[in-house]
């Protein structure tokens, strides 16, 4: 028999901060946080993109990470170990520390074997890899150069012993894991802007099934590096918002002059999965349950999505079944809407052909850009919050609507039971996670 | 084992800077980091613990070390002792 799966805690790290109130109160507020791009990542490329939503200091605890630790973690792991502590505070977990030289713990929400870490990448240490790679390259070579090209290149003082294990995709999930002592499955979920759908997705079914007991499941990803590298491969691709006047304002998913996604500089959420009857016998409170989760692949093209939506549509059909939910009873959509062309093309037809028109649609992408490997968390964290306060964010930007379907322009209130978070990814991979209010 | 000179560590506060780093990356109490203390059997370091020692010795006064330095660290004395000849080397080539 399948048991019931509830999110009793979330935590998150985004371009409108790491406080979970003051993140949903952004988002309804529809605030935005796009600004130009780094003046010094011009000294090295032509962009046709120049704005990304970059991410406000992460207020890092001692007692989640010490100084040292710092220095020998990755951003994604730091912000998922973050994450992770801000996470099981907001589910009503109690740390206890149990090595007071490698600064570790223990959590008890169910034996530690019983738990267990699903987190999501798209890329892992990249940051880490630019970092090290640059010192390689620039220390050798640095004091030979001309001075006005010496000012212009930037790279570590030192080599980072640790680099290895600061950018191993696993990385992430195997230092929750460490530092909070959790001994059971730890998986790792790369399957670029659906990762932490799936991570999410993985760990829901080994509750449901009986595996484990409690969860720890998320997403995280970091995309800053001295030169832009990064963002211009995204940009090398047009897949970032450009042309439009105000540029500030080019991110508008699901509107007919969209262009591509707002670049973010990386995010992180962790959200706390266990079964309902652990919560209750805990005594904490469930945010939302989850009642299905589904993917598939389309197989067609590694960057472009395929056109008719065939395998997203029948992988949605399939969850629901699975779900036991009508689709035509999903009240609220948190969609993938990366404002890219061809995206919300197919995904606006998939969503007229799945669901009721009623059904409220927004895009979290609308607002905070793209986090790759952590937006299927965050938006799954999004529509959690959603159905357990009735409030649906906006999307500041849509002017005209490219399809006659319910968006949300504005942030909305409505009674809302059902709801779907869609992620679909470079590789052509394809997740749904689907989510029940709770009364 | 090279003699730890109490008089050149206070003068140049070499000592204190070396314990900070040991008590930060080990942690261990600053009555335990004696120049005698050996930093593997007396302060506990592990072999990875001692990569995050070097670092942290790199990062604080900006010395490389190599792979034969690194071995010659026993105790508290001789990292003492290496950072300031290093520190020494540095002042007569500038």
């Amino acid at each position: 028999m399948k048991r019931r799966v509830v999110i009793t805690g979330i935590g998150l790290v985004t371009p409108f901060g790491s406080d979970v109130d003051t993140f949903i109160k952004s988002c309804h507020a529809g605030e935005n946080p796009a600004v130009a791009i780094p003046e010094e990542w011009h000294r090295y490329a032509d962009y046709t993109s120049t704005i990304w939503a970059p991410l406000p200091e992460v207020p890092y605890q001692i007692d989640e990470m010490t100084r040292i630790e710092q220095k020998q973690l990755d951003p994604v792991s730091k912000n998922s170990i973050h994450a992770a502590f801000r996470a099981i505070e907001a589910a009503g977990i109690k740390p206890t520390l149990v090595d007071e030289k490698y600064h570790t713990y223990v959590i008890d929400a169910a034996p530690p074997h019983r738990t267990g870490v699903f987190m999501g990448t798209g890329i892992g240490g990249v940051n880490t890899i630019a970092d090290s790679y640059a010192h390689q390259i620039l220390s050798p070579l640095s004091e030979s150069l001309p001075a006005n090209v010496q000012s212009n290149v930037t790279f570590p003082k030192r080599f980072n012993a640790f680099t290895v294990p600061m950018l191993m995709p696993n990385a992430a999930a195997a230092n929750v894991a460490i530092k909070l002592g959790v001994t059971g499955p730890n998986l790792t979920f790369s399957i670029a802007c659906a990762s932490g759908t799936a991570a999410i997705g993985h760990c829901f079914r080994a509750i449901e099934r009986g595996d484990i007991d409690v969860g720890l499941a998320g997403g995280s990803e970091y995309l800053f590096d001295a030169y832009g590298t990064i963002f211009r491969g995204f940009d090398a691709v047009k897949t970032l918002a450009h042309g439009f006047a105000p540029i500030t304002k080019a991110h508008r998913p699901f509107d007919q002059e969209r262009s591509g996604f707002l670049f973010s500089q990386g995010g992180a959420a962790v959200l706390v999965l266990e079964t309902a009857k652990n919560a209750a016998a805990r005594g904490a409170k469930p945010i939302a349950q989850i009642i299905g989760y589904g993917e598939s692949c389309d197989a067609k093209s590694i960057m472009m999505i395929e056109r008719t939506g065939k395998e997203i549509q029948r992988m949605l059909r399939d969850t629901f079944a699975a779900a036991n939910v009508n689709p035509q009873d999903v009240d609220y959509i948190n969609a993938h809407g990366t404002g890219t062309v061809l995206n919300d093309e197919v995904e606006a037809s998939v969503i007229s052909k799945m669901y009721n028109r009623r059904a409220l649609i927004n895009s979290t992408k609308a607002l905070v850009g793209h986090t790759i490997g952590a937006s299927g968390a965050i938006e799954a964290a999004v529509t959690a919050l959603s159905l357990r306060d009735g409030w649906v964010h906006g999307m500041p930007h849509l002017q005209r609507p490219i399809a006659e379907l319910n968006f949300a322009a504005s942030t909305t209130l409505q009674n809302i039971n059902i709801g779907v978070s869609h992620s679909f990814a470079f590789g052509g991979h394809n997740t749904a996670l689907v989510l029940r209010r709770v009364s | 084992m090279l003699q730890y000179n109490s008089e050149i560590a206070n003068d140049n506060d070499v000592f204190s800077r070396v314990r900070d780093v040991l008590c930060e990356t080990l942690n261990v109490k600053p009555e335990d980091v004696v120049p005698d203390a050996a930093i593997k059997e007396d302060l506990g370091a592990e072999s990875l613990d001692l990569i995050s020692v070097i670092a942290e010795f790199e990062d604080k006064f900006d010395a490389a070390f190599s792979d034969e330095d690194i071995a010659k660290l026993v105790t508290v004395a001789d990292a003492v002792k290496f950072i300031q000849t290093t520190l020494a080397a540095r002042t007569v080539a500038q």
